[in-house]
């Protein structure tokens, strides 16, 4: 089975997506939420028993606001959505039940990338994650270029 | 070669796991009798299984390139590696598309291996060696230890390093 039989069978909503292509291989050194801070060196993530990489000062903890201020150390502010706009670098944060699961990153406007885990990177829309472990996108971030 | 009489045979620990090969009692493979993700049918066989489990690790395949004759006889595992890479099969179909270690840790297969304790330590410690793998959570939970240094946090061929270094200087 192909990488991206695979991941369609994983995210039903990739199936229908025009903008899906699998971008790399997999890879279990970085997560999403590296990824969509340009950081393929390290695991972000505010775990429990702090193993993982998480910028100083930013609470441990498991929540949309710990999210939003570790995004903040590298120059993100919050936005209204997901467009385009020029001159900016703009992500998206995923949560299910108020938890964050994934972010990505906003490539040209309604074109997507971000990385699955610790399997590969992809290109996608916005929505192509609906129904699945990931909840939907519900926060917006940008910075200048 | 270790047999497991029909009765003890755990069908539900077969499909769930990869690269189980099911004999008949005459030694005969029937295989490929499982598939670990559906993915292929299982073959029906009248003959009541005797079952020798040989696991390897390469992706199912209705041809697997090592056949058993070719891995010989005598050839086993235990039944704690058995449950071992069953749970880790598991574990990794149920999370390898997460980010949230909390949630990856937290996993029920996951958390059964940490609670086979020291058992499991060697076998992590083989499979963190050969496949890599978000090991870091069970490693400390078993053995109480962190030899990750903070600013290695996250860096996870660092950490990889570590616990196998740790592991060196305790002979493991």
């Amino acid at each position: 089975m192909s990488a991206e039989e695979r991941l369609k069978k994983l995210f039903p909503g990739l199936a229908s997506c025009p903008f899906f292509r699998v971008t790399s291989p997999k890879d279990e050194d970085y997560n999403c939420i590296a990824f969509a801070a340009a950081d393929e060196g390290q695991w972000w993530w505010p775990d429990r028993q702090g193993q993982d990489y998480w910028p100083d000062g930013v609470p441990r903890t498991w929540d949309i606001e710990s999210f939003e201020m570790a995004y903040a150390t590298l120059g993100f502010t919050r936005c209204h959505g997901p467009e385009a706009e020029d001159g900016y670098i703009k992500i998206a944060i995923y949560a299910k039940g108020g938890k964050p699961q994934h972010a990505a990153l906003l490539v040209q406007d309604g074109v997507w990338t971000s990385k699955l885990g610790k399997l590969e990177d992809v290109s996608h829309s916005l929505n192509a994650f609906d129904g699945s472990d990931y909840g939907e996108a519900v926060l917006f971030m940008k910075k200048p270029v | 070669m270790r047999r497991y009489p029909a009765a003890e045979f755990d069908k539900s620990l077969a499909l769930s796991s990869k690269n189980i090969l099911v004999y008949s009692p005459s030694g005969r493979a029937i295989t490929p009798a499982y598939s670990p993700t559906g993915e292929a049918p299982a073959r029906k066989s009248s003959v009541v299984p005797m079952v020798i489990y040989h696991i390897w690790d390469e992706p199912w395949s209705p041809f697997p390139s090592k056949p058993a004759k070719s891995l010989g006889r005598g050839f086993g595992i235990s039944h704690t590696q058995l449950r071992f890479q069953t749970l880790v099969a598991e574990w990794k179909e149920a999370t390898d598309h997460l980010s949230a270690t909390d949630e990856i840790a937290m996993h029920p297969a996951y958390q059964q291996i940490i609670g086979m304790g020291s058992d499991a330590l060697p076998l992590i410690l083989e499979e963190l060696r050969q496949r890599g793998g978000y090991w870091y959570w069970a490693l400390k939970a078993i053995t109480g230890d962190d030899p990750v240094p903070e600013t290695d946090r996250g860096k996870v061929p660092l950490m990889k390093k570590a616990w196998l270094k740790w592991a060196e200087d305790r002979g493991l």
